[in-house]
């Protein structure tokens, strides 16, 4: 009979309350759909994790070592978003690239407010780039700083992305006035030449590789996804690495991410601290993308003056940041139509947020 | 309350700060560089469209 009750017996309530959060992270994923892919493997990992006397840790962390401490999974996946990603909206409007970099701005400003906190700068700078809105540069820079804190970061990276329709509104709101919203930006409907795209991969991962050579393994696998993409002889590849290598490895991913979130890791108030400073990261991204647009405002003439909105879209989260700066366009006028542009900072942001994620590793020491 | 030590931290946390939003900066005007570079070599020529 003991046999039956020994893992009954051992449960802790802090196992409790990680198995409810679990069912919590299933839960968002399935009813309301926030990062599903993501959320369903962690929260059920957390829940085979924490059950007494759990046999799955030991699997688990036979895949955390084979794939998370040797960064080989969200290096992968970046691989599979490379090969998603179009990058001829910037070309349509290269200036919007800037925008991808202001838009970087609560990474170090978390990271600040984190030193501020206790945690040490490794730590800090691993929380600051929850704010890159890219769950595998998060994760990637997490594993190297400080691999204690992975699961937190990754859960409040994954959840937050989720939330940008939620959180980027208010802030855009806040820092914008019904005039500045209702800017209309000029189209550019001119074509993009194939040459341009296959170089494009190939000369951004030179330039960042002789810039900062730590970055190159962060824009290198994406840009290899890319070119695997736009090469236009390899459409086998491309799909195979958009469907089931990205699917194979998030699934890999998620569920050892999870082998992290035992009670007596998660269960602490630095966890609390960190899915707070999450919140901050993603708030002043936006807000950083806004007042950059308006202050590249205040040099341009009417007419050619940028929608201040577009500016928050140079967060990763792609497409929904593009997505929610359009329908904020249309609230404000219903004629303003600004998902072209706005994808196009989305698209930059993707650039800027594993830039930010090479930058960190270089000056972090 | 904030420690001697936090403090310490923070003021590294200034400027890491500093150098990498300098950095993203310069990184993404040069990729502003090279995307123009490309597009005037290598304009979309109308066999392409076809």
């Amino acid at each position: 009979m003991e046999v039956f009750t020994a893992g009954l017996m051992a449960l802790t309530w802090k196992q409790m309350v990680m198995m409810i959060v679990g069912a919590l992270l299933i839960y968002l994923a399935i009813a309301k759909e926030y990062e599903p892919t993501l959320l369903l493997p962690i929260g059920f990992g957390a829940l085979m994790v924490n059950i007494p006397l759990s046999s799955a840790q030991e699997t688990l962390d036979i895949l955390f070592k084979a794939g998370i401490l040797t960064e080989l999974f969200p290096l992968l996946i970046f691989i599979g978003i490379g090969a998603m990603i179009d990058f001829t909206p910037l070309f349509k409007n290269p200036k919007l690239l800037l925008f991808g970099a202001a838009a970087q701005f609560g990474i170090f400003f978390t990271m600040c407010m984190a030193s501020l906190c206790g945690f040490n700068l490794k730590e800090a700078a691993s929380i600051g780039i929850i704010g890159a809105a890219d769950g595998p540069t998060s994760i990637y820079v997490a594993t190297k700083f400080a691999h204690n804190l992975l699961g937190p970061i990754s859960v409040a990276a994954y959840s937050y992305m989720a939330l940008v329709p939620i959180i980027q509104p208010p802030v855009i709101k806040l820092l914008t006035t019904q005039n500045e919203r209702r800017i209309r930006m000029e189209s550019h409907a001119k074509s993009v030449s194939k040459t341009a795209l296959i170089l494009f991969p190939i000369v951004l991962t030179f330039l960042a590789g002789i810039v900062a050579p730590v970055s190159v393994a962060l824009i290198g696998f994406l840009m290899f996804g890319n070119l695997l993409r736009e090469c236009g002889v390899l459409n086998k590849l491309s799909n195979a690495a958009q469907n089931e290598l990205a699917s194979i490895v998030t699934i890999l991913l998620g569920i050892t991410i999870a082998s992290t979130m035992t009670a007596e890791k998660f269960l602490t108030p630095s966890t609390l601290l960190i899915i707070a400073m999450g919140l901050v990261a993603f708030i002043f991204d936006t807000a950083g993308g806004v007042l950059f647009a308006k202050f590249l405002n205040l040099f341009l003439k009417k007419g050619k003056k940028f929608n201040p909105m577009v500016g928050a879209a140079g967060i990763s989260a792609f497409p929904m940041s593009a997505r929610v700066i359009h329908n904020l366009g249309r609230e404000a006028d219903p004629f303003n139509y600004l998902l072209m542009h706005a994808t196009s900072a989305n698209v930059a942001g993707q650039i800027g947020s594993v830039i930010a994620g090479g930058l960190i590793l270089s000056l972090v020491k | 309350m904030l420690t001697h030590e936090a403090f310490t931290v923070f003021k590294e946390a200034l400027k890491v700060t500093l150098s990498g939003m300098a950095g993203i900066f310069i990184f993404m005007f040069i990729f502003y560089l090279a995307v123009l570079t490309m597009d005037r070599l290598f304009p979309k020529k109308i066999e392409e469209d076809d």
